[in-house]
């Protein structure tokens, strides 16, 4: 005969240390799955579907520009603050210059497409939607309404995401002053030139204050990854339709 | 095995079952995708607008 072993008595506390332990355990896992579906949302899915969408947005912005509404307009650029307040009868007042002027687009329409030549990213270019809304900016750059249009006189502000969305503005840590900037609109291609990039927090809202001279600013997430500040880069107006008119 | 006793608690017949917990997939699927534009858009970039 052999002696009958009696299992080890199961206690309650031995239950709960295990009950604790599978909770933890489930819950790493839960947590894990989450944040690899957030990944993978924020990083692939959102880029693939801005991709496509820009696409479309790039071929209706073509169109646009065979349909938009151009006028003439006699421009008068802003005195220099240093310029003298009598004029030289003498001297004869040059001619008025015309400015070209395009309507001003819907929001959420595409109407224009910006190149970095020197950006892998933007070299093929990415369509410029007008408005600055979460929605507008899920397929292309934005263009702030309350400013200037590209390749008008004065300041305007275009912003695009950093890390999602496609990313239009991933690189932009790379400009530095003297990079070509390309704007195509209904008017032509504006050629801007980078003079500075600087950080500042969100709500600096002088970064979109009107300018003498025609100038872009872009806006961006600042650092990669992270919403807490903004990268800006300010480009100066260099050549185009309305560059002669702008600084006669 | 924590998903199949979740499936059989649910109500009505093998077929409503089934039609119930498609419609609870996807409704937990949209709001996902929600929460994660609503955490992409607050945590990792807003679009860089100023404001």
């Amino acid at each position: 005969m052999t002696d009958r072993v009696e299992p080890a008595q199961k206690t309650s506390r031995d239950g709960f240390v295990v009950r604790v332990i599978r909770f933890i355990g489930w819950s790493s896992i839960w947590l894990g799955l989450f944040l690899l579906g957030f990944v993978a949302h924020q990083l692939f899915a959102t880029t693939f579907f801005a991709q496509q969408n820009n696409a479309v947005l790039e071929a209706e912005a073509v169109e646009y520009f065979a349909e938009v509404e151009i006028t003439e307009v006699v421009y008068t650029p802003p005195k220099a603050p240093d310029a003298p307040d009598t004029v030289d009868p003498d001297i004869p007042a040059p001619p008025p210059a015309t400015l070209s002027v395009e309507a001003v687009p819907e929001e959420g329409e595409a109407f224009a497409i910006i190149r970095v030549p020197s950006l892998e990213r933007l070299e093929n270019g990415w369509a410029i939607v007008e408005g600055v809304s979460r929605g507008n900016l899920k397929n292309g750059a934005g263009h702030m309404p309350s400013t200037a249009l590209p390749g008008q006189p004065g300041n305007s502000v275009i912003s695009g995401h950093r890390t999602t969305y496609g990313a239009p503005f991933h690189e932009f840590d790379e400009l530095e002053p003297g990079d070509v900037i390309e704007v195509e609109t209904g008017l032509g291609v504006h050629t801007y030139v980078v003079r500075d990039t600087i950080i500042v927090r969100p709500t600096e809202i002088w970064v979109t204050e009107q300018r003498d001279g025609a100038w872009l600013t872009l806006t961006t997430c600042n650092p990669k990854f992270s919403s807490r500040e903004r990268l800006v880069v300010f480009a100066e107006l260099v050549a185009g339709p309305n560059f002669e008119a702008i600084n006669q | 095995m924590m998903v199949n006793r979740m499936f059989n608690a649910l109500p009505g017949p093998r077929s409503v079952q089934v039609v119930v917990a498609a419609i609870i997939l996807i409704v937990a699927f949209i709001g996902l995708m929600f929460l994660y534009d609503w955490m992409g858009n607050n945590l990792l970039d807003s679009g860089g607008t100023i404001s």
